[in-house]
């Protein structure tokens, strides 16, 4: 599925450990949630100061669940 | 004349090579790249190396022109941020993988151009239709400034280079710069109409920037930027009345958006007003002014004179005309 193809392009490229990616799906009634596993090393690289790149990371996830008519959700565990 | 080719995983990597090859230290050699390689994606997926030609420098030979790369160490310019031509490429390639990969995840497999000048590497998507740029761009442009972030982001690492990454949809970013100056000019015209200061509409830096260098050679115009991130907006004024109130852009233009009338609006407001944003707003003041402080709502209050006594509006004069000057704020 293409949401989490553009997870995972997203988190290994950032991530030190790209190998240790994990995106899982979880449907749920209106949406589906997206949980992306990073190293734990990674989480910061993956989050950002302040959340920062997480949260362009979700501005671009909502674009893609537009252009799939989908409603999506990503978070970070 | 002694020559050899030299291969690596980078630009550098090869001259390196072939300077072993010929037994030469760097600076006794001029190279050319024959094959740009490409570290592939993070060095995963499809890397191809890149070769060079290394050649004994002669007596005086001088490097090559800018078009074909061809130098010694010291011949090659250094770049604003004594970045290297490699580094350069390293970059470009990182940005145009990241963004292609992307692409193929969304279903977009056009090949991504991507040009640099001294400042900046320009990426231009050619993805799907009108409709689905339109998504891309996203409100504001705030996709394409998201995607944008993430390329700055994962290719600052890979490089030493410090272009910054633009990413650009269908000339979006040129339509968006010659708004945005249409929007200033018009601003600078409606204050020199009417005296009164306007406080155009919360933008990031970088066209709050495009609004301060559109009007910089205006003479009697002043512009200022107020209040904190995200909501940090320019004020357009007359020189010497740039620390009075101003007029918001949407009120001025007509379009004062009365659905934020509401007692919460106003209260939210004052906060807005009490707390900041320019006197240090905390967290909750900055949210709860969020919705109202954009609002035509300040004219409201001005006319019902519901400012509390002893917030930063006490030295206001009010009544008057109850317009934008009436309640002349302390602006830090």
């Amino acid at each position: 599925m293409a949401a989490r193809e553009l997870v995972e392009v997203m988190a290994r490229a950032l991530a030190e450990h790209p190998e240790d990616v994990q995106v899982n799906l979880v449907p749920r009634e209106h949406v589906t949630v997206i949980e992306l596993h990073v190293h734990p090393d990674d989480l910061g690289r993956v989050i950002g100061r302040g959340g920062r790149i997480v949260g362009a990371m979700r501005t671009v996830v909502k674009a893609a669940g537009r252009l799939e008519g989908k409603r999506l959700l990503l978070e970070v565990r | 004349m002694r020559e050899a080719e030299g291969i690596g995983n980078s630009v550098d990597e090869a001259i390196e090579d072939g300077c072993r090859r010929l037994g030469l230290e760097r600076s006794q050699v001029v190279w050319e790249l024959v094959e740009p390689g490409s570290r592939g994606l993070w060095g995963i997926l499809g890397a191809r190396p890149f070769r060079v030609v290394v050649r004994e420098r002669t007596q005086g030979e001088e490097s090559g022109s800018e078009a074909s790369p061809v130098g010694t160490e010291e011949t090659v310019p250094a770049l604003a941020d004594g970045a290297s031509p490699a580094a350069l490429r390293r970059k470009e390639e990182i940005v145009q993988g990241f963004l292609e990969a992307v692409g193929r995840s969304l279903g977009f497999t056009d090949p991504i151009a991507v040009r640099s000048d001294g400042e900046s590497i320009v990426a231009e998507l050619r993805w799907g239709s009108e409709e689905d740029m339109g998504v891309l761009i996203g409100r504001g442009g705030e996709v394409l400034d998201a995607l944008q972030y993430l390329c700055n982001v994962v290719a600052a690492r890979g490089s030493g280079d410090k272009r910054r990454v633009v990413v650009d949809v269908g000339g979006y970013r040129e339509r968006h710069v010659a708004r945005l100056e249409r929007m200033a000019r018009r601003a600078a015209d409606l204050v020199r109409e009417t005296g009164e200061s306007v406080m155009l509409p919360a933008m990031p830096a970088a066209d709050r920037r495009i609004v301060h260098m559109t009007l910089g050679e205006a003479e009697e115009i002043v512009t200022v930027s107020r209040g904190e991130e995200p909501w940090r907006r320019v004020v357009v004024a007359l020189r010497g009345h740039e620390d009075e109130s101003a007029a918001p852009w949407e009120e001025m233009e007509g379009a004062a958006r009365k659905r934020n009338a509401s007692g919460t609006g106003r209260q939210a407001y004052r906060n807005a007003w009490e707390k900041g944003p320019w006197e240090g707003a905390g967290a909750k003041g900055r949210q709860a002014g969020r919705g109202a402080a954009v609002s035509g709502e300040r004219r409201v209050l001005d006319r019902r004179q519901e400012w509390p006594v002893g917030g930063p509006w006490r030295r206001s004069k009010l009544g008057g005309r109850g317009g934008a000057r009436g309640g002349g704020g302390q602006v830090g």
